[in-house]
């Protein structure tokens, strides 16, 4: 039961991660962004964009909603842990997580997207390539949660 | 003004460290209205610092920290780096509307 939960939690995450590799690495050949560049995008561009910070949000939600509170649960970790930086210690501690101090970051970083500082396009395109940065790692974490995770399912 | 002293003693302390020192912050929104509860903290801030990316560190750095000191609460931060442009209409307003902490 715990299990099913866990491996359905799990491929609703791989579907996020897939569209965001897919943004990323359509948007390759524009790294690092600038203002410049962000000015010369196409529609479509724009929208393999939005696409992009749409699904590292939902990616982050869904992560550390659902999947982390699995895995900790998977692992047999006693409950009880009610604040949300007391599991991501634990998911730390037991090697479930790069870090947590990282994963409070990826955090900022999808609140961060609702500011777009439409007056201030060298602004856009800094948040642009610091957020395709965490995006690297917030896959990494993925990975590392599921290869963790492997051994109790 | 809906701050504890500790709140206001923090974002006093932490937007220099991060922002660098001469910068500004206001409180805006909600918090300002006495007549209200709740409500996300918006922080309106002129920063010191105005290279694009090092600002992009200094505020998921700053929110951070304010996130580890304050707790789990809903701080919303906009950023005007250029201080003598007239800029967004939300600058105007954060900074009639609201009170300058620092």
């Amino acid at each position: 039961m715990k299990s099913t939960v866990y491996t359905e939690t799990l491929s609703i995450c791989q579907r996020h991660a897939d569209r965001l590799v897919w943004a990323m690495q359509a948007m390759e050949k524009h790294l690092p962004f600038s203002a410049d560049t962000l000015g010369q995008l196409t529609d479509v561009e724009m929208a393999i964009l939005d696409q992009f910070t749409v699904r590292f949000a939902k990616l982050q939600d869904v992560m550390g909603a659902k999947l982390f509170p699995t895995v900790l649960d998977l692992a047999k970790e006693p409950g009880g842990l009610d604040a949300f930086v007391d599991k991501l210690n634990r998911l730390e501690k037991i090697g479930a997580i790069p870090s947590a101090e990282q994963w409070l970051m990826l955090r900022e970083m999808r609140n961060a997207f609702s500011h777009e500082y439409p007056d201030d396009p060298d602004m856009q395109a800094a948040i642009l390539n610091k957020a395709f940065s965490l995006a690297g790692e917030l896959l990494a974490t993925l990975r590392a949660v599921e290869a963790f995770a492997s051994r109790y399912v | 003004m809906r701050l504890t002293a500790f709140q206001v003693s923090q974002i006093q302390q932490k937007v220099p460290m991060f922002f660098g020192e001469g910068s500004h912050v206001w409180l805006f929104g909600s918090r300002v209205d006495d007549g209200q509860r709740g409500g996300d903290i918006d922080l309106y801030i002129e920063p010191k610092i105005q290279d694009a990316t090092a600002l992009v560190d200094a505020k998921l750095k700053f929110l951070l920290e304010m996130h580890r000191v304050l707790g789990e609460q809903k701080i919303d931060v906009v950023l005007n780096r250029r201080k003598h442009d007239a800029g967004l209409p939300i600058y105007q307003i954060a900074k009639e509307t609201g009170e300058m902490l620092l």
